[in-house]
Protein backbone atom coordinates (compact mmCIF):
# COMPACT_ATOMS: atom_id res chain seq x y z
CA UNK A 1 0.00 0.00 0.00
CA UNK A 2 2.76 2.19 -0.23
CA UNK A 3 3.66 5.04 -2.84
CA UNK A 4 6.89 6.09 -4.36
CA UNK A 5 8.09 9.40 -3.56
CA UNK A 6 10.92 11.78 -2.07
CA UNK A 7 12.02 10.82 1.51
CA UNK A 8 11.57 14.45 3.30
CA UNK A 9 15.12 15.91 4.28
CA UNK A 10 15.39 16.41 8.78
CA UNK A 11 17.26 19.70 7.85
CA UNK A 12 14.85 21.25 6.01
CA UNK A 13 11.28 19.98 7.31
CA UNK A 14 9.22 22.54 9.05
CA UNK A 15 7.58 20.46 11.99
CA UNK A 16 11.49 20.11 13.55
CA UNK A 17 10.46 23.54 15.21
CA UNK A 18 9.37 22.89 18.33
CA UNK A 19 10.20 18.79 18.19
CA UNK A 20 12.54 17.02 20.16
CA UNK A 21 14.71 17.06 16.97
CA UNK A 22 14.89 21.17 17.33
CA UNK A 23 18.03 21.02 19.66
CA UNK A 24 20.12 18.85 16.64
CA UNK A 25 22.89 20.02 14.39
CA UNK A 26 23.00 20.02 11.14
CA UNK A 27 25.32 17.54 10.51
CA UNK A 28 23.34 15.21 13.22
CA UNK A 29 20.05 15.89 11.12
CA UNK A 30 21.75 15.03 7.82
CA UNK A 31 22.92 12.30 9.21
CA UNK A 32 19.47 11.17 10.42
CA UNK A 33 18.04 11.93 7.06
CA UNK A 34 20.77 9.62 5.32
CA UNK A 35 19.21 6.48 7.69
CA UNK A 36 15.80 7.14 8.24
CA UNK A 37 12.28 6.25 5.86
CA UNK A 38 9.45 7.64 5.01
CA UNK A 39 6.33 5.71 4.17
CA UNK A 40 2.34 6.96 2.57
CA UNK A 41 -0.22 5.12 4.49
CA UNK A 42 -3.62 5.26 3.33
CA UNK A 43 -6.71 6.59 5.53
CA UNK A 44 -7.48 3.80 8.07
CA UNK A 45 -4.47 2.07 7.58
CA UNK A 46 -3.05 0.16 10.80
CA UNK A 47 1.05 2.03 11.80
CA UNK A 48 1.38 -0.03 14.58
CA UNK A 49 -0.57 -2.81 16.34
CA UNK A 50 -1.09 -2.72 20.37
CA UNK A 51 1.27 -5.85 21.89
CA UNK A 52 3.94 -5.43 18.34
CA UNK A 53 7.64 -5.31 19.55
CA UNK A 54 8.80 -1.96 18.72
CA UNK A 55 11.28 -1.31 16.09
CA UNK A 56 12.09 2.16 15.96
CA UNK A 57 10.42 5.59 16.35
CA UNK A 58 7.85 7.02 14.02
CA UNK A 59 7.63 10.75 12.99
CA UNK A 60 4.62 12.19 11.47
CA UNK A 61 5.57 14.30 8.33
CA UNK A 62 1.64 15.14 7.40
CA UNK A 63 -1.67 13.80 8.57
CA UNK A 64 -3.52 12.98 10.93
CA UNK A 65 -3.36 9.79 13.13
CA UNK A 66 -5.59 8.16 15.84
CA UNK A 67 -3.90 6.19 18.84
CA UNK A 68 -6.35 3.63 20.56
CA UNK A 69 -6.24 1.07 22.37
CA UNK A 70 -8.32 -2.19 21.27
CA UNK A 71 -11.68 -2.70 23.39
CA UNK A 72 -14.38 -5.12 23.14
CA UNK A 73 -17.13 -5.07 20.61
CA UNK A 74 -15.58 -2.71 18.55
CA UNK A 75 -15.71 0.20 21.68
CA UNK A 76 -11.77 0.97 21.36
CA UNK A 77 -10.67 3.96 23.45
CA UNK A 78 -8.81 6.41 21.54
CA UNK A 79 -5.62 7.74 23.94
CA UNK A 80 -4.40 9.97 21.57
CA UNK A 81 -4.68 12.06 18.47
CA UNK A 82 -1.30 12.82 16.52
CA UNK A 83 -0.64 15.30 13.76
CA UNK A 84 2.10 16.75 11.53
CA UNK A 85 5.71 17.46 13.58
CA UNK A 86 4.39 14.34 16.21
CA UNK A 87 6.17 11.29 17.62
CA UNK A 88 4.37 8.10 17.73
CA UNK A 89 5.76 4.57 19.27
CA UNK A 90 8.53 6.48 21.99
CA UNK A 91 7.37 4.96 24.74
CA UNK A 92 7.80 1.46 23.91
CA UNK A 93 11.11 2.59 22.38
CA UNK A 94 12.57 3.61 25.58
CA UNK A 95 10.93 1.24 27.71
CA UNK A 96 11.48 -1.64 25.67
CA UNK A 97 7.91 -3.24 26.27
CA UNK A 98 5.13 -3.93 23.48
CA UNK A 99 3.31 -1.60 22.41
CA UNK A 100 0.39 -0.34 24.82
CA UNK A 101 -2.11 0.66 21.69
CA UNK A 102 -2.49 1.22 18.29
CA UNK A 103 -2.22 3.90 15.62
CA UNK A 104 -4.17 3.83 12.72
CA UNK A 105 -4.51 6.72 9.77
CA UNK A 106 -7.57 9.44 10.00
CA UNK A 107 -6.40 10.62 6.93
CA UNK A 108 -3.53 9.66 4.24
CA UNK A 109 -0.56 10.04 5.89
CA UNK A 110 3.59 10.46 5.39
CA UNK A 111 5.29 9.40 8.54
CA UNK A 112 8.98 9.04 9.08
CA UNK A 113 10.57 6.44 10.65
CA UNK A 114 13.56 6.36 12.58
CA UNK A 115 15.01 2.69 13.87
CA UNK A 116 15.49 2.39 17.61
CA UNK A 117 19.51 2.01 17.70
CA UNK A 118 19.87 5.51 16.02
CA UNK A 119 17.00 6.76 18.19
CA UNK A 120 18.99 6.10 21.13
CA UNK A 121 22.28 6.63 19.92
CA UNK A 122 21.26 9.89 19.57
CA UNK A 123 19.90 10.11 22.99
CA UNK A 124 23.08 9.30 24.54
CA UNK A 125 24.80 11.68 21.86
CA UNK A 126 22.61 14.39 22.18
CA UNK A 127 21.63 15.10 25.92
CA UNK A 128 19.39 18.00 24.90
CA UNK A 129 17.40 15.90 23.10
CA UNK A 130 17.29 13.58 26.15
CA UNK A 131 15.80 16.41 28.48
CA UNK A 132 12.95 17.39 25.65
CA UNK A 133 12.11 13.60 25.42
CA UNK A 134 11.88 13.78 28.94
CA UNK A 135 9.50 16.76 28.82
CA UNK A 136 7.37 15.08 26.39
CA UNK A 137 6.85 12.00 28.96
CA UNK A 138 6.32 14.78 31.06
CA UNK A 139 3.53 16.15 29.59
CA UNK A 140 2.14 12.77 28.89
CA UNK A 141 1.83 12.07 32.03
CA UNK A 142 -0.01 15.01 33.34
CA UNK A 143 -2.41 14.68 30.01
CA UNK A 144 -3.13 10.71 31.43
CA UNK A 145 -3.43 12.51 34.90
CA UNK A 146 -6.21 14.92 33.94
CA UNK A 147 -7.96 12.29 31.52
CA UNK A 148 -8.90 9.69 34.35
CA UNK A 149 -9.58 12.22 36.98
CA UNK A 150 -11.81 13.68 33.95
CA UNK A 151 -13.21 10.13 33.44
CA UNK A 152 -14.38 9.52 37.19
CA UNK A 153 -15.60 12.85 37.66
CA UNK A 154 -17.06 14.61 34.28
CA UNK A 155 -20.13 13.68 33.08
CA UNK A 156 -20.62 12.79 28.97
CA UNK A 157 -21.63 16.39 27.98
CA UNK A 158 -18.59 18.03 29.35
CA UNK A 159 -16.70 15.49 28.16
CA UNK A 160 -18.24 16.00 24.58
CA UNK A 161 -17.41 19.72 25.22
CA UNK A 162 -13.84 19.45 26.25
CA UNK A 163 -13.25 16.59 23.31
CA UNK A 164 -14.44 19.05 20.39
CA UNK A 165 -12.10 21.77 21.74
CA UNK A 166 -9.53 19.50 21.93
CA UNK A 167 -9.54 18.26 18.52
CA UNK A 168 -9.85 21.89 17.32
CA UNK A 169 -7.09 23.08 19.48
CA UNK A 170 -5.04 20.13 17.85
CA UNK A 171 -5.86 19.95 14.20
CA UNK A 172 -6.69 23.57 14.01
CA UNK A 173 -9.76 24.62 11.34
CA UNK A 174 -9.67 24.84 7.63
CA UNK A 175 -10.72 27.39 4.97
CA UNK A 176 -14.27 26.98 5.71
CA UNK A 177 -13.91 27.18 9.50
CA UNK A 178 -14.69 23.82 10.03
CA UNK A 179 -12.74 21.68 12.51
CA UNK A 180 -10.14 20.02 10.09
CA UNK A 181 -10.44 16.59 11.30
CA UNK A 182 -12.65 13.94 9.61
CA UNK A 183 -13.78 11.77 12.58
CA UNK A 184 -16.75 9.52 12.81
CA UNK A 185 -19.10 9.55 15.42
CA UNK A 186 -17.69 6.60 16.81
CA UNK A 187 -14.61 8.26 16.71
CA UNK A 188 -15.84 11.06 18.72
CA UNK A 189 -17.43 7.92 21.52
CA UNK A 190 -14.12 6.35 21.43
CA UNK A 191 -12.24 9.76 22.59
CA UNK A 192 -14.73 10.46 25.07
CA UNK A 193 -15.42 6.97 26.59
CA UNK A 194 -19.37 6.18 25.59
CA UNK A 195 -21.34 4.78 23.27
CA UNK A 196 -21.37 5.67 19.58
CA UNK A 197 -25.85 6.94 20.54
CA UNK A 198 -24.53 8.91 23.37
CA UNK A 199 -22.22 10.67 21.42
CA UNK A 200 -24.43 11.27 18.81
CA UNK A 201 -27.33 12.72 20.93
CA UNK A 202 -24.93 14.83 23.09
CA UNK A 203 -23.82 16.13 19.37
CA UNK A 204 -27.10 16.73 18.40
CA UNK A 205 -27.91 18.48 21.72
CA UNK A 206 -24.60 20.73 21.17
CA UNK A 207 -26.19 21.30 17.54
CA UNK A 208 -29.69 22.29 18.37
CA UNK A 209 -28.60 24.91 21.25
CA UNK A 210 -26.47 26.34 18.61
CA UNK A 211 -23.17 25.70 19.80
CA UNK A 212 -21.64 23.97 16.99
CA UNK A 213 -22.87 23.33 13.46
CA UNK A 214 -22.59 19.77 11.52
CA UNK A 215 -22.98 19.11 8.02
CA UNK A 216 -21.53 15.55 8.13
CA UNK A 217 -18.57 15.02 9.64
CA UNK A 218 -17.32 18.14 9.19
CA UNK A 219 -18.30 20.22 12.25
CA UNK A 220 -17.49 24.38 12.81
CA UNK A 221 -17.62 25.68 16.50
CA UNK A 222 -20.23 28.44 16.74
CA UNK A 223 -19.67 29.80 20.23
CA UNK A 224 -16.44 29.10 21.31
CA UNK A 225 -17.11 30.43 24.30
CA UNK A 226 -20.27 28.54 25.40
CA UNK A 227 -18.27 26.01 24.68
CA UNK A 228 -15.64 26.01 26.52
CA UNK A 229 -18.09 26.83 29.59
CA UNK A 230 -19.97 23.69 29.32
CA UNK A 231 -16.32 21.85 28.93
CA UNK A 232 -15.66 23.49 32.33
CA UNK A 233 -12.54 24.77 30.64
CA UNK A 234 -11.22 28.36 31.11
CA UNK A 235 -11.23 30.73 27.67
CA UNK B 1 21.47 22.68 54.35
CA UNK B 2 19.22 24.53 52.08
CA UNK B 3 15.90 25.68 53.10
CA UNK B 4 13.01 25.07 50.99
CA UNK B 5 11.79 27.83 49.76
CA UNK B 6 8.60 27.29 49.72
CA UNK B 7 8.51 26.75 52.93
CA UNK B 8 9.57 30.27 53.86
CA UNK B 9 7.01 31.63 51.59
CA UNK B 10 3.75 32.78 53.26
CA UNK B 11 1.47 30.79 51.07
CA UNK B 12 2.44 27.59 51.61
CA UNK B 13 3.33 28.11 55.84
CA UNK B 14 -0.05 26.57 56.69
CA UNK B 15 0.10 23.42 54.23
CA UNK B 16 3.19 22.38 54.70
CA UNK B 17 3.97 21.89 58.87
CA UNK B 18 7.20 20.03 58.23
CA UNK B 19 9.97 19.56 60.56
CA UNK B 20 13.64 18.93 60.76
CA UNK B 21 15.09 15.91 61.42
CA UNK B 22 17.59 15.28 63.91
CA UNK B 23 19.20 12.59 61.90
CA UNK B 24 20.45 13.92 58.26
CA UNK B 25 20.34 10.47 56.63
CA UNK B 26 23.29 9.80 53.95
CA UNK B 27 22.02 7.80 50.61
CA UNK B 28 25.15 4.70 51.17
CA UNK B 29 23.00 4.41 54.22
CA UNK B 30 19.71 4.41 53.33
CA UNK B 31 17.55 1.26 53.65
CA UNK B 32 15.68 1.81 50.61
CA UNK B 33 18.47 2.89 48.42
CA UNK B 34 18.10 -0.32 46.55
CA UNK B 35 14.88 0.66 45.81
CA UNK B 36 14.95 4.14 44.38
CA UNK B 37 15.65 5.26 40.80
CA UNK B 38 18.93 6.26 42.10
CA UNK B 39 19.88 1.85 42.38
CA UNK B 40 22.53 1.71 39.22
CA UNK B 41 24.33 5.13 40.28
CA UNK B 42 27.00 4.71 43.24
CA UNK B 43 25.03 5.80 46.68
CA UNK B 44 28.57 7.83 47.35
CA UNK B 45 28.32 9.80 43.57
CA UNK B 46 24.78 10.55 44.04
CA UNK B 47 25.39 11.96 47.42
CA UNK B 48 28.30 13.71 46.49
CA UNK B 49 26.22 15.72 43.73
CA UNK B 50 23.20 16.27 45.76
CA UNK B 51 24.90 18.22 48.47
CA UNK B 52 21.86 20.62 49.00
CA UNK B 53 19.25 18.18 49.68
CA UNK B 54 17.48 18.53 52.86
CA UNK B 55 15.11 16.00 55.16
CA UNK B 56 11.51 16.34 56.65
CA UNK B 57 9.51 14.65 58.84
CA UNK B 58 6.24 14.67 57.05
CA UNK B 59 3.07 14.42 59.92
CA UNK B 60 0.14 12.12 58.78
CA UNK B 61 -2.44 14.11 56.94
CA UNK B 62 -0.31 17.05 55.95
CA UNK B 63 0.03 18.10 52.41
CA UNK B 64 3.91 17.35 50.71
CA UNK B 65 3.61 19.40 47.99
CA UNK B 66 0.32 20.99 46.24
CA UNK B 67 -1.24 20.88 42.64
CA UNK B 68 -0.33 23.94 40.61
CA UNK B 69 2.54 24.61 42.84
CA UNK B 70 6.10 25.79 41.51
CA UNK B 71 8.17 22.43 41.71
CA UNK B 72 11.35 23.56 43.06
CA UNK B 73 12.99 20.00 43.26
CA UNK B 74 12.07 16.04 44.06
CA UNK B 75 10.87 14.17 46.86
CA UNK B 76 12.48 11.03 47.63
CA UNK B 77 10.30 8.56 50.13
CA UNK B 78 12.57 7.48 52.78
CA UNK B 79 10.07 6.20 54.94
CA UNK B 80 6.12 6.32 55.11
CA UNK B 81 3.08 6.32 52.14
CA UNK B 82 1.75 9.13 50.66
CA UNK B 83 -1.16 9.28 48.62
CA UNK B 84 -1.42 11.75 45.03
CA UNK B 85 -4.67 13.23 44.01
CA UNK B 86 -5.71 15.82 41.51
CA UNK B 87 -8.68 18.44 42.16
CA UNK B 88 -11.45 17.67 39.53
CA UNK B 89 -14.27 20.13 38.58
CA UNK B 90 -16.25 21.69 41.32
CA UNK B 91 -13.65 21.14 43.56
CA UNK B 92 -13.74 17.62 43.79
CA UNK B 93 -10.66 15.21 44.81
CA UNK B 94 -9.53 12.23 43.06
CA UNK B 95 -6.75 10.34 44.61
CA UNK B 96 -5.39 8.01 41.64
CA UNK B 97 -2.29 6.68 43.09
CA UNK B 98 -0.16 5.49 46.35
CA UNK B 99 3.42 5.69 46.74
CA UNK B 100 5.67 4.23 49.60
CA UNK B 101 9.36 3.96 50.75
CA UNK B 102 11.24 4.55 47.78
CA UNK B 103 9.11 6.13 45.47
CA UNK B 104 10.24 9.73 43.46
CA UNK B 105 7.45 12.50 43.71
CA UNK B 106 7.19 15.20 41.58
CA UNK B 107 9.38 14.08 38.99
CA UNK B 108 7.29 15.18 36.07
CA UNK B 109 6.86 18.95 38.12
CA UNK B 110 10.58 19.97 37.14
CA UNK B 111 10.48 18.48 33.72
CA UNK B 112 7.27 19.96 32.86
CA UNK B 113 7.75 23.49 31.01
CA UNK B 114 5.53 25.32 32.86
CA UNK B 115 7.74 23.60 36.04
CA UNK B 116 4.16 23.30 38.31
CA UNK B 117 3.65 20.41 40.20
CA UNK B 118 0.54 18.78 38.74
CA UNK B 119 -1.11 16.54 41.78
CA UNK B 120 -1.32 17.17 45.63
CA UNK B 121 0.88 14.71 48.18
CA UNK B 122 -0.83 14.12 51.18
CA UNK B 123 1.00 12.08 53.89
CA UNK B 124 -0.95 8.64 54.48
CA UNK B 125 1.21 8.08 57.72
CA UNK B 126 3.76 10.25 59.57
CA UNK B 127 6.38 9.83 56.97
CA UNK B 128 10.00 10.93 55.98
CA UNK B 129 11.36 12.44 52.57
CA UNK B 130 14.59 13.86 51.21
CA UNK B 131 13.88 17.14 49.09
CA UNK B 132 16.52 17.36 46.24
CA UNK B 133 16.69 20.52 44.59
CA UNK B 134 15.83 20.42 40.65
CA UNK B 135 19.13 21.90 39.54
CA UNK B 136 20.91 19.07 41.64
CA UNK B 137 18.82 16.61 39.94
CA UNK B 138 18.94 17.93 36.79
CA UNK B 139 22.73 17.77 37.09
CA UNK B 140 22.40 14.40 37.78
CA UNK B 141 20.49 13.76 35.01
CA UNK B 142 22.86 15.65 32.54
CA UNK B 143 26.20 13.34 34.25
CA UNK B 144 24.58 10.13 34.38
CA UNK B 145 23.09 8.85 30.86
CA UNK B 146 21.66 6.07 32.36
CA UNK B 147 19.78 7.62 35.40
CA UNK B 148 18.35 9.39 32.10
CA UNK B 149 16.93 6.39 30.82
CA UNK B 150 15.76 4.92 34.07
CA UNK B 151 14.00 8.63 34.39
CA UNK B 152 12.54 7.60 31.11
CA UNK B 153 11.36 4.44 31.94
CA UNK B 154 9.87 5.51 35.39
CA UNK B 155 8.32 8.26 33.41
CA UNK B 156 7.18 5.53 30.76
CA UNK B 157 5.64 2.80 33.42
CA UNK B 158 3.80 5.76 35.25
CA UNK B 159 2.26 7.12 31.98
CA UNK B 160 1.05 3.09 31.39
CA UNK B 161 -0.28 2.82 34.75
CA UNK B 162 -2.85 6.19 34.41
CA UNK B 163 -3.41 4.66 30.66
CA UNK B 164 -4.41 1.55 32.52
CA UNK B 165 -6.21 2.57 35.19
CA UNK B 166 -8.07 5.14 32.68
CA UNK B 167 -8.80 1.47 30.21
CA UNK B 168 -10.03 0.23 33.62
CA UNK B 169 -12.20 2.73 34.60
CA UNK B 170 -14.19 2.68 31.18
CA UNK B 171 -14.44 -0.39 30.69
CA UNK B 172 -14.49 -2.42 34.29
CA UNK B 173 -18.06 -2.74 37.00
CA UNK B 174 -17.96 -0.92 40.05
CA UNK B 175 -17.46 -4.32 41.64
CA UNK B 176 -14.32 -5.08 39.23
CA UNK B 177 -12.63 -1.47 39.85
CA UNK B 178 -12.80 -2.09 43.69
CA UNK B 179 -10.67 -4.98 43.29
CA UNK B 180 -8.49 -3.08 40.80
CA UNK B 181 -8.51 -0.99 43.88
CA UNK B 182 -7.16 -3.89 46.46
CA UNK B 183 -4.77 -4.93 44.23
CA UNK B 184 -3.05 -1.24 43.67
CA UNK B 185 -2.73 -0.98 47.85
CA UNK B 186 -1.47 -4.57 47.73
CA UNK B 187 1.00 -3.54 45.30
CA UNK B 188 2.24 -0.17 46.24
CA UNK B 189 1.92 -0.67 50.14
CA UNK B 190 2.38 -4.23 50.54
CA UNK B 191 1.43 -7.27 52.77
CA UNK B 192 1.15 -7.20 56.43
CA UNK B 193 1.01 -10.75 56.54
CA UNK B 194 -0.71 -13.72 54.49
CA UNK B 195 -3.76 -12.51 52.93
CA UNK B 196 -3.87 -9.25 54.99
CA UNK B 197 -2.92 -5.45 53.28
CA UNK B 198 -0.11 -3.73 54.81
CA UNK B 199 -2.38 -0.59 55.38
CA UNK B 200 -6.28 0.25 55.62
CA UNK B 201 -7.36 3.23 53.66
CA UNK B 202 -10.69 4.86 55.01
CA UNK B 203 -13.97 4.42 52.54
CA UNK B 204 -13.85 7.92 50.70
CA UNK B 205 -9.82 6.97 50.13
CA UNK B 206 -10.76 3.43 48.34
CA UNK B 207 -13.98 5.33 46.72
CA UNK B 208 -11.65 8.09 45.04
CA UNK B 209 -9.08 5.37 44.05
CA UNK B 210 -11.48 3.22 42.45
CA UNK B 211 -13.74 5.98 40.80
CA UNK B 212 -17.02 5.14 42.37
CA UNK B 213 -18.77 7.16 45.11
CA UNK B 214 -18.50 6.67 48.91
CA UNK B 215 -22.16 5.16 49.20
CA UNK B 216 -21.71 2.68 46.23
CA UNK B 217 -18.05 1.44 47.85
CA UNK B 218 -19.78 0.54 51.45
CA UNK B 219 -22.57 -1.24 48.98
CA UNK B 220 -20.15 -3.21 46.98
CA UNK B 221 -18.02 -3.53 50.34
CA UNK B 222 -21.11 -4.95 52.04
CA UNK B 223 -21.83 -7.40 49.30
CA UNK B 224 -18.67 -9.04 48.89
CA UNK B 225 -17.72 -8.98 52.68
CA UNK B 226 -21.46 -10.99 52.77
CA UNK B 227 -19.88 -13.78 50.09
CA UNK B 228 -16.81 -13.99 52.02
CA UNK B 229 -14.41 -12.61 49.17
CA UNK B 230 -13.20 -10.06 51.63
CA UNK B 231 -12.69 -8.88 55.12
CA UNK B 232 -12.72 -5.45 56.37
CA UNK B 233 -12.24 -5.22 59.90
CA UNK B 234 -11.42 -1.89 61.84
CA UNK B 235 -7.81 -1.95 61.32
CA UNK B 236 -7.29 -4.49 58.62
CA UNK B 237 -8.12 -5.42 55.06
CA UNK B 238 -7.78 -8.75 53.88
CA UNK B 239 -8.59 -11.10 50.46
CA UNK B 240 -10.51 -14.61 51.46
CA UNK B 241 -11.64 -15.21 47.80
CA UNK B 242 -8.48 -15.11 45.91
CA UNK B 243 -10.23 -16.46 42.86
CA UNK B 244 -12.28 -13.57 42.75
CA UNK B 245 -9.91 -11.04 43.20
CA UNK B 246 -7.79 -12.70 40.33
CA UNK B 247 -11.01 -12.90 38.17
CA UNK B 248 -11.51 -9.13 38.34
CA UNK B 249 -8.00 -7.63 38.46
CA UNK B 250 -5.93 -9.84 36.38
Amino acid sequence: MTKKFDTPLCEVCESRVGSIFSSLGKDALEEMSMQKNCNFYKRGQTIFYEGNRSSGLYCVFQGKIKVFKLGDEGRDQIVRLAKKGDILGYRALISGEVYSASAAAIEDCMICFISRSLFLEYLERFPQMTMKVMRLFSLDLKKAESRLTDLTQKPVRERMAEAICMIKETFGVDKEGNIDANLTRQEFANIIGTTTETAIRFLSNFKKEKLIDMNGRKIRILDQGALLREANLWD
Amino acid sequence: MIVLQKVSSSKFLTIIDMKKASMFPQCDHCPVFRETLFRNCPANVVEDNIKEKAYYTVPRGKLLFMEGEIACGVYCISSGFFKLRKKGEKGRIHTFDLAKAGSLLGTHGIMSRDSRFSVTAVALKNSHVCFLPKVSFLRLIHKFPDFSFQMMDHLCSQIKYMENRTENIYKMSHEQRFAGTLYLLAKRLGWKEQDILDFNLPKKDLAELSGVGEKTISRIIGKIRENGKFRNMAKETGILDWDWFRFCCL
